[in-house]
């Protein structure tokens, strides 16, 4: 029977070579190279679902010094007595925003020194400190340590993931 | 690096935060300790979770943020597996293996940064104490010299490349255990982490950790920890390990309930029969699977065409009721796995009461159904005068709020029974002039 002679398959040539009358049965044919798809919503305004920039925050920091240890006397030389009583003085994003790491291609004087303002430095520590991994979060505690101090971000706001039809 | 107290909370807040290998349920439920009565670091599990601290050996022997984390993982580690392997007591050997099994774990999930730790702090261990931290390059040596030696670096390779895990452990243990235990100590300074000599079966961890763990055994997937995760628990099956722990008085209690079960759920030889539709699958054309028509006017395979026939089968008879008020919430579930057992001779759905009959259905292997707390027996016996299933199995704890007369009356060519908790009280049940029977102590029961 005409129809049961195509049961018999061999896997390893492509449905091309099988002709026209099996195409409809095994999808779209495997593409035979490889290809990065590289995209994010993130940062790129031409795209209709895209998640704006909202602050680029970092404090560059001299290799030699603790960002803890230079931000904690800081905050002590200004006259605060935690980094919660930050909060008060400066201004921050309200919601939660999305989190992106830089690297260090990206040039240095986008980002605060440590020898500036120290009322800039300071704010900039103050969100810093409510970054996790991923999420800048204002409701949740202002954590200091070396590692999180001497991040740099782009700090996004989320928006859609879908796009319009 | 010097560290103050302060600091060290401020990385353990990032380290909640981070929540790597799913350790925030225990670590946030942890109380820090800072004393110098731990050499290391400890995480005590019996009453109030603490986390002990000795400031002096973090600022000594932590070089940086990581290591500090490294550290706590290594204690969160150690509960994790304390708890999950339940070792009865701990030799020199197994302790070895213990800690380097964790530390491999640290080493494959979080990255040599997390490792460096280790490498640092056994970075002169010698002998088979070389185990606790990556193998160095160059270190290895040339195979063939000494077979001991050899084997030695087989496991040592293996462990890091997560060929040996958890489950490996008793093997890894009894290798690097037949040579004596002359050398399974450093010459200098402490192993990291708690290291006490046996298990005390006598403190039972609190329910605040035992939350907590089953927090992080449910929220991770145990890839690179056990070769086969389900079998500790991983992914919501922690359950399996109390189940086994009761096994023998549970089997018993599963028995004696079947057979009660069995008594009021018997079939029924006099119940009807019906017809339940049963789809099949023929290489002939209907104008039912108008798809499947469509497919084979261009598909060259032979068309597989569903065809709705029916099948004749008997009917269950017996409606179930159970009482869902709560007092019976420890052993319901066990009772409704064995109700479903018997559901060829059960009407579908199951019904729950409370102050009101509700339709129950299980989903997932959990009884789904709505309750407003009450347990009304006339609730049950208007849903049988009403619905007049011939046979009625109410599985209650028996503390029921009194029948109502004319209720019993209604339902007396009814054949209605009631299956009793061993803690309930059948006094109702006799009053109303219901038959019953009472099941045997709840396994978990047994000891109380």
């Amino acid at each position: 029977m005409h129809k049961s002679s195509w049961t018999c398959l061999r896997l390893d040539r492509s449905p091309a070579d099988f002709g026209e009358a099996l195409w409809c049965n095994v999808g779209p044919f495997w593409r035979e190279r490889t290809m990065s798809v590289v995209t994010t919503l993130l940062g790129d305004m031409e795209k209709s679902i895209a998640w704006p920039l909202g602050e680029r925050v970092g404090i560059r920091f001299e290799k030699s010094v603790s960002p803890r240890a230079f931000v904690e006397k800081l905050l002590c030389d200004e006259g605060f007595a935690s980094p919660e009583d930050l909060r008060e003085v400066f201004e921050v994003p309200r919601m939660p925003l999305a989190c992106r790491s830089l690297g260090d291609e990206v040039r240095s004087d986008s980002f605060v020194r440590m020898t500036d303002e120290p009322r800039t430095v300071l704010r900039q520590a103050l969100i810093l400190g409510l970054c996790g991994p991923h999420h800048y979060d204002p409701s949740k505690a202002v954590i200091w340590t070396d590692n999180r101090l001497s991040r740099q971000l782009d700090l996004f706001v989320p928006g859609r993931f879908y796009a319009d039809n | 690096m010097q560290i103050t107290e302060q600091h060290f909370n401020s990385i353990l807040l990032e380290l909640i935060d981070e929540n790597p290998i799913a350790s925030r349920g225990i670590l946030r439920v942890s109380e820090v300790e800072f004393t110098t009565d731990v050499p290391t670091l400890a995480i005590r599990i019996t009453g109030k979770p603490k986390l002990c601290v000795n400031l002096d050996f973090v600022s000594e022997h932590c070089h940086n943020e990581t290591h500090v984390k490294s550290v706590v993982i290594h204690e969160f580690l150690h509960v994790l597996l304390n708890h999950t392997e339940r070792f009865k007591r701990m030799t020199p050997a197994l302790n070895l293996a213990l800690d380097a099994v964790i530390n491999a774990i640290i080493h494959r999930t979080l990255g040599s940064e997390y490792s460096d730790m280790m490498s640092t702090y056994y970075g002169d261990a010698k002998g088979r104490v070389r185990l606790l931290r990556q193998m160095a390059d160059g270190e290895q040596g040339k195979r063939g010299a000494d077979p001991e030696n050899d084997r030695f670096n087989e496991i040592w390779k293996s462990l890091y490349e997560g060929k040996l895990v958890v489950d490996d452990l008793i093997d890894i243990a009894e290798s690097i255990g037949d040579q004596g235990e002359d050398d399974l100590s450093l010459d200098e300074g402490t192993f990291l982490g708690n290291h006490s000599p046996e298990r005390n079966d006598g403190e039972e961890i609190s329910p605040e950790v035992e939350a907590a763990l089953r927090e992080t055994l449910s929220s991770m997937t145990g890839a690179g920890i056990w070769r086969k995760p389900f079998d500790r628990g991983v992914g919501l099956q922690y359950g399996g390990m109390e189940v086994s722990a009761a096994e023998r008085a549970m089997h018993l209690w599963e028995k004696e309930a079947v057979k009660v079960l069995t008594r009021c759920v018997t079939p029924d030889r006099n119940s009807i029969f019906e017809h339940e539709p049963q789809p099949i699958s023929l290489p002939v054309l209907n104008e039912g699977d108008k798809r499947g028509f469509l497919r084979s006017l261009w598909s060259p395979f032979l068309p597989d065409i569903v065809w709705n026939t029916e099948k004749k089968v008997r009917r269950g008879t017996t409606q179930i009721y159970l009482d869902v008020s709560g007092s019976m919430n420890h052993e319901m579930d066990a009772l409704v796995s064995l109700i479903w057992r018997l559901r060829r001779f059960i009407r579908l759905p199951f019904w729950a009461f409370s102050d009101t009959v509700e339709p129950a259905e299980i989903r997932n292997g959990r009884l789904v159904t709505s309750t407003t707390g009450g347990t009304s027996m006339d609730a049950v016996l208007r849903h049988v005068a009403l619905t007049r299933p011939g046979k009625a199995v109410v599985i209650t704890d028996g503390y029921i709020e009194n029948c109502d007369r004319d209720l019993i009356k209604a339902v007396s060519g009814q054949d209605i029974r009631a299956i009793v908790s061993r803690d309930g009280s059948p006094a109702q049940l006799e009053r109303a002039g219901i038959p019953y029977s009472q099941l045997g102590r709840f396994a978990y029961d047994q000891n109380s």
